[in-house]
C-alpha cells in the first residue's frame, strides 16, 4: 500500500466510526424539530460540557493556531488569552441569563432580544448577524478538512475536490442525525484531539531539538523577532493585541450556538462550574503553538502556514500516524461544522422567516425549511471556501468582529434598566456597518486597532447616548 | 491588567524553557480557573446566607 492510501484509510476509518456513533445516537429517537435542534433540552452536565468543548475547540485551534504560530509568530498569543478571558465573562453573564431564560421561557439569543427589547425585527437582525458571521466560521472547518485530505493524500487529491466531498458528507450527516448525534461524536473527537495535541506538541520538539527548552533556544537564535509582537506581521502590535483580546473574549459566548447553552443547562450552578473548568482546555493550544514554532526550523518556506502542523507530522511520523492525527483533525472540523450548520439553518427558519414573513408556519414547516437551509448554507460556505485565500485565524477574526456587535444588546439588556430598543438597534447596525466597511476596504487593523473593536466602541457609544436621550418610558414602543 | 502587554511581551527571561510571554500567558490559563473557583466559592457562600 502507498503511504497516502494508508493515511487516507485511517482517516476514513476514524470518520466512519465517528459518524456511526452519531447515527446510532440519532437513530434511537423520533426526530421532531425540538429533538433535532436542541435534543429535547435533556442535556445533563457531562453532555453539555462535551458539546461546549466541541464548539469552542475547532479546526481553528488544531490547524489555525499552529498556522499562525508558523507564519505570524507573536500576535498568535492572543489565542491563549481570549478563550481564558471569555470564560471569566461567561462566569458573570451566563448565570443571570439562565435565570431570565427560566422565568420567561427563552430558548435562543433571538428570544432574549425579542423579550427584552419587544421587537421581532431587532431579534431577526441579531439572528441575521449571527448567520452571516457563522459562514466564515464554517469556511474554516471546510478549508481545514480540505487541508487534511490534501496533506494526507501526499498532494494527490487537490483541496477543492476534498472540500466538495467534505461538504456533501457533512450536510448528509446533519440532515440524518441532528444535535444529539453531534454531542456523542464530540466525545470521540475530544479524546483524539487531546491525544494528538500531547503526542505532537511534546513529541515533535523532542524528536528534532531534544526538548521544548532547547527548541526555543534554537528558535530565538535563528529568529529573535518572531516571538514578540508584531512578530512577522507589519501591523499587529500591542494595540492590536489588546483590542483583539477584548473584542473576541466578550464575543466567544455570543455565538448563537454557544449562547444556547445559557438556556439548556440544568442550573446556573452548572454554568458557573463550566466556566471555571473550561480555560484548562486551552493548555492544549499551547502545545499546538509549539508545533507551529518547531515547523519554522524543520520545514521552512511552506507556501501556507496552515499546512504546518500536518506537514511536519507527515515528515516526522509513519503514514498511519499521520492518518490518526488527520482523523482527529477531521472530527475536530466536522463536529463544530455540524453544530454551526444546524444552528444557522434553524436560526434562519425559526427566528427570521417565521416571525417576520410567515407567522402561521407550523413547526413541521419550519423544520423542513431548516433542512433546506442546511443545504443552502453548506453550499454558500463551500463557495466562499473555494474562493477564499485568508488564513484560518484571519477568518475567525472576521466572524468575531461581526458577532461581537451583539454584546452591547446582551450586557446592557441584562444590567442596565434604561437601555432602549432604538439605541441597541442603531448601535448594532452602526457597529456592523463599520466592521463591514473596514474589512471590505482592507483597512483592518485600522490605526493599529482591530476593526471589530472599533465597531464595538461605536456600537456602545451610540447605544448609551440614544438611551440617555430618551426617557425610560419609551421602552415599550 | 490588559494594558500591561508591553511589560510581559518579551522573550527574556526564559522560564521553564519558554519565552517569557508564552510562559506568562500559559500560567494565566492555570491561574484563571483558580481565581474563578475562588469567586465561585464566594458566590455560593453568599447564596447560603441569603436562603
Amino acid at each position: 500500500m502507498t503511504p497516502s492510501a494508508i493515511a487516507l484509510g485511517v482517516i476514513f476509518a476514524i470518520v466512519a466510526f465517528g459518524s456511526a456513533i452519531g447515527f446510532y445516537a440519532g437513530a434511537r429517537r423520533k426526530m421532531d424539530l425540538e429533538q433535532w435542534t436542541v435534543a429535547g433540552r435533556g442535556f445533563g452536565v457531562l453532555l453539555m460540557w462535551l458539546l461546549m468543548a466541541g464548539e469552542v475547540y475547532t479546526t481553528f485551534s488544531f490547524l489555525g493556531a499552529s498556522g499562525w504560530a508558523y507564519s505570524r509568530g507573536g500576535p498568535t498569543l492572543y489565542i491563549l488569552a481570549y478563550i481564558t478571558l471569555a470564560n471569566v465573562v461567561a462566569f458573570f453573564i451566563m448565570p443571570p441569563m439562565w435565570e431570565l431564560g427560566r422565568k420567561h421561557q427563552l430558548q435562543t439569543q433571538s428570544d432574549f432580544f425579542a423579550w427584552r427589547y419587544g421587537s421581532d425585527h431587532l431579534a431577526a437582525v441579531v439572528s441575521l448577524v449571527g448567520i452571516v458571521c457563522m459562514i466564515p466560521y464554517l469556511q474554516i472547518q471546510i478549508t481545514g478538512l480540505g487541508i487534511i485530505v490534501e496533506v494526507a493524500s501526499f498532494d494527490g487529491i487537490n483541496r477543492v475536490t476534498a472540500m466538495i466531498f467534505a461538504v456533501v458528507l457533512l450536510v448528509g450527516f446533519v440532515l440524518a442525525s441532528g444535535l444529539r448525534a453531534v454531542a456523542w461524536v464530540s466525545v470521540l473527537k475530544d479524546i483524539l484531539m487531546l491525544f494528538a495535541a500531547v503526542a505532537v506538541g511534546v513529541g515533535i520538539p523532542h524528536i528534532y531539538f531534544g526538548g521544548i527548552g532547547p527548541m526555543f533556544t534554537a528558535l530565538l537564535h535563528a529568529k529573535p523577532s518572531h516571538f514578540v509582537m508584531p512578530g512577522a506581521t507589519p501591523n499587529l502590535g500591542h494595540a492590536w493585541y489588546i483590542s483583539t483580546v477584548v473584542m473576541t473574549s466578550v464575543a466567544l459566548y455570543l455565538w448563537p450556538h454557544s449562547f444556547g447553552a445559557a438556556f439548556s443547562a440544568k442550573s446556573s450552578e452548572t454554568l458557573r462550574r463550566n466556566a471555571v473548568v473550561m480555560p484548562l482546555y486551552s493548555l492544549s493550544l499551547t502545545l499546538m503553538l509549539f508545533v507551529g514554532f518547531a515547523a519554522i526550523l524543520v520545514i521552512p518556506d511552506l507556501r501556507d502556514g496552515d499546512l504546518s502542523l500536518l506537514a511536519i507530522v507527515r515528515k516526522t511520523f509513519p503514514p498511519w500516524f499521520l492518518g490518526v492525527i488527520g482523523g482527529a483533525g477531521a472530527l475536530t472540523a466536522m463536529v463544530p461544522a455540524a453544530i454551526l450548520l444546524l444552528s444557522s439553518a434553524t436560526l434562519f427558519a425559526k427566528n427570521i422567516v417565521r416571525p417576520i414573513f410567515a407567522p402561521t408556519m407550523s413547526d413541521h414547516e419550519v423544520g423542513r425549511l431548516a433542512r433546506i437551509m442546511v443545504v443552502v448554507i453548506g453550499g454558500i460556505s463551500l463557495y466562499v471556501a473555494i474562493r477564499g485565500s485568508t488564513t484560518l485565524v484571519g477568518l475567525l477574526l472576521l466572524g468575531y468582529s461581526g458577532i461581537t456587535q451583539v454584546f452591547p444588546g446582551v450586557v446592557l439588556g441584562l444590567f442596565w434598566k434604561r437601555v432602549t430598543t432604538p439605541g441597541i438597534f442603531a448601535g448594532l447596525v452602526a457597529g456592523a456597518c463599520i466592521v463591514t466597511f473596514l474589512v471590505l476596504t482592507k483597512r483592518d487593523p485600522y490605526l493599529g486597532l482591530n476593526a471589530g473593536f472599533l465597531g464595538l466602541c461605536a456600537n456602545f457609544a451610540i447605544a448609551v447616548t440614544l438611551s440617555l436621550f430618551k426617557p425610560p418610558a419609551s421602552q415599550s414602543t | 491588567m490588559c494594558f500591561s502587554v508591553s511589560a510581559w511581551d518579551r522573550v527574556y527571561p526564559i522560564v521553564l524553557g519558554l519565552p517569557f510571554n508564552l510562559f506568562w500567558l500559559t500560567s494565566w490559563i492555570v491561574l484563571t480557573p483558580l481565581c474563578l473557583w475562588g469567586a465561585y466559592r464566594l458566590e455560593s457562600k453568599k447564596d447560603d446566607h441569603s436562603t
